[in-house]
């Protein structure tokens, strides 16, 4: 009897100890982060082949053409789903790029709204990307506003006036409390507002243009403003200081499109890339730097212990690239006329902004997350050690099981990736006909020859998400 | 579990609307007119929704209902593609009785019925609360007086 416990003993410790190694194997090989599963669309757009970004980003949806989305999206796909819907924009494909984009909103909708405690354990033990996404405000808000150049573009107001309520209703609810939530947004609210002020101009809505375009010049000076305040300041008794000032420089009053038969061009340039979220290790000291002030009391010094004890030597956690390239600003001609454009909004500086704000926060999880993952190895050395009456494999154990837990820790490199990023414009008036207009951009020129009737307004978008 | 509107929740609020003008006092002017003509005009979408197709099929049905139970004729803007996208312009900004006036006598008709799907947006850190409602309005063309007016609330949430 004594024989046969003592060889069923040994069989529990090799048990314990392969399902351990296991566990470690299968988790430093799986270590695949959201970046890794976009970097072929991500690599086709900086050399501008669309189709093959396309091509990948059907890949990375499982599904095989760009009118399919997925039956059922799972965890990522409404994030893949706005990848495409950039891509699509670029194609100049306006009417699927507006569906990507309003699935993929329902789907963030869903998603802002759902958090198992399942999700929850997982993610404080292991990474933030086991959750649903949790999109953050300004793609919330870039959203709408991308979604609405997509309408404007085809002339259909009514759409581009849903996407400016929507974004409204987006961003009230992120300015609830007004000095966090401008802090949180930056400057992010910016085209969106531009856009849906320009959206109910062309309706013939005066008060609403003008509360948009007073939301717009919060964040920016938008020189090209001037004319259409003061043109809409006439029809509506709608003021604001902001206003006012906008339209101090516009002298006398100038016709509207209606009276002098002209015709109103706005030329919407989208162009390079935002960076990506990359996954990264660094030492648990300099963790510790950055994290130390967000971090409950008491962590700092268990965290330090543990690595004094050799027990953790580092962390990981999500990372956002360096900017990829320095951008040169587009020139835009128009019948052979340079035009001046204006910087709607640099989102490179809103996401770079975005991501300061949030990484201490982020390591500081993962400092978390790493003294949780001690714990458990802790409470799997003393069970194994007990178990085997042999201390020396109890820290074994420990130290396989936590081994396992930190590599598949995978951070949670999920952002919407292929916003541009800059967008500019150039709006102008001219006389009703025929016009060409080129744009150069990223080392590439687009050419567009439009026709526009007198009294009517017409909106041409390059979206050129290349970085070289 | 969504705030969005579909066929089904307008088929409803559309339902109860409809049985209201069933009962209003405008019926009996109605019939007391020798049936008269009636436009129905595209319904106004002023939600967070793109819900046009929605609102182009309830056109439709109100049509339909119309047809079905009031002593009117129907005339319908199907073929007359100029005038329907010029109100739909017009529509964007809203519209004045001196237009309704205009387009009721291109269309031929002593009444209008118009209608527009407004909403009310409420969104918290835990939910976000939609209250529709879809409007429905009967109007002279000659004297521009308000014949009828119901409004039909949907609620949707996500909680």
């Amino acid at each position: 009897m004594g024989l046969f416990s003592e060889r069923r003993r040994r069989w529990r410790q090799r048990h314990t100890l392969c399902l351990l190694v296991g566990a470690w194997l299968v988790g430093a090989l799986g270590c695949k982060t959201f970046v890794d599963s976009t970097v072929r669309t991500r690599t086709a757009l900086d050399v501008n082949a669309l189709d093959d970004a396309l091509s990948a980003s059907n890949a990375a949806l499982g599904v095989k053409r760009a009118d399919e989305i997925p039956a059922a999206l799972k965890r990522n796909d409404a994030l893949l789903l706005l990848d495409r819907a950039m891509v699509l924009q670029a194609l100049a494909d306006y009417s699927a790029s507006s569906r990507d984009f309003e699935v993929a909103d329902k789907a963030i909708e869903i998603l802002d709204f759902s958090r198992s405690t399942a999700h929850e354990i997982s993610r404080y033990l292991f990474s933030d990307s086991v959750g649903p996404y949790k999109a953050r405000p300004y793609e919330k808000l870039l959203l709408n506003s991308l979604n609405m150049i997509n309408y404007l573009v085809r002339h259909d107001l009514e759409g581009a006036k849903v996407e400016a309520r929507r974004f409204t209703v987006m961003r009230d609810y992120l300015l609830r409390d007004e000095g966090d939530g401008r802090r949180e947004i930056g400057r992010a609210d910016a085209p969106g507002s531009y856009l849906a002020g320009y959206t109910f101009e062309q309706a013939g809505d005066p008060e609403e243009a003008l509360r948009y375009y007073d939301e717009a010049l919060q964040s920016d000076k938008f020189p090209s403003l001037a004319e259409p305040v003061k043109r809409l300041m006439r029809r509506s008794g709608y003021r604001t200081p902001r206003l006012e000032a906008s339209a101090q420089g516009i002298v006398g009053p100038s016709p509207s499109p209606e009276q002098s038969g002209d015709c109103e061009l706005t030329i919407l340039v989208n162009y390079g890339r935002v960076p990506a979220m990359v996954a990264k290790r660094v030492p648990i000291g300099v963790a510790l730097t950055i994290s130390a002030i967000f971090l409950p009391p008491g962590a700092e010094q268990q965290a330090r212990r543990l690595a004094g004890q050799g027990l953790v030597t580092w962390v990981n956690y999500p990372e956002l690239e360096p900017t990829r390239a320095r951008y040169n600003p587009p020139v835009i001609t128009v019948d052979g006329a340079v035009r001046p454009f204006e910087m709607v909004a640099n989102v490179d500086a809103i996401v770079q902004r975005a991501w300061d704000q949030s990484k201490g926060r982020v390591i500081a999880a993962a400092v978390i997350r790493m003294l949780a993952r001690a714990a458990v190895g802790a409470g799997v050395g003393v069970a194994t050690g007990k178990a085997s009456d042999q201390s020396s494999l109890g820290v074994l154990a420990a130290l396989i099981a936590q081994g396992a837990m930190v590599a598949a820790d995978k951070p949670d490199t999920r952002s919407w990736a292929t916003l541009p990023a800059r967008i500019s414009l150039v709006r102008t008036r001219l006389p009703a006909g025929a016009h060409r207009v080129e744009v150069n951009v990223s080392g590439r020129r687009y050419v567009r020859n439009v026709t526009i009737a007198p009294a009517q307004w017409m909106v041409l978008n390059i979206t050129d998400l290349s970085t070289t | 579990m969504s705030t969005s509107l579909d066929r089904k929740d307008l088929e409803q609020a559309l339902k109860v609307s409809m049985e209201t003008l069933r009962t209003s006092g405008v019926m009996a002017r109605w019939a007391s007119e020798n049936q008269p003509n009636v436009g129905v005009l595209p319904i106004r979408n002023e939600t967070s929704e793109h819900i046009g197709s929605a609102l182009d099929a309830l056109m439709t049905e109100i049509e339909s209902q119309l047809i079905n139970f009031a002593p009117v004729r129907v005339v319908s803007l199907d073929t007359q593609d100029a005038l329907m996208d010029e109100i739909r312009h017009q529509q964007q900004s809203g519209f004045d009785q001196t237009q309704i006036a205009r387009w009721g006598k291109q269309l031929g008709v002593r009444y209008i019925v118009t209608g527009k799907v407004f909403s009310s947006d409420e969104r918290t850190e835990k939910a976000r609360r939609v209250q529709y409602y879809l409007f429905i309005r009967v109007v002279s063309v000659e004297t521009g007086e308000i014949l009828f007016q119901n409004q039909a609330p949907i609620t949707k949430a996500i909680i």
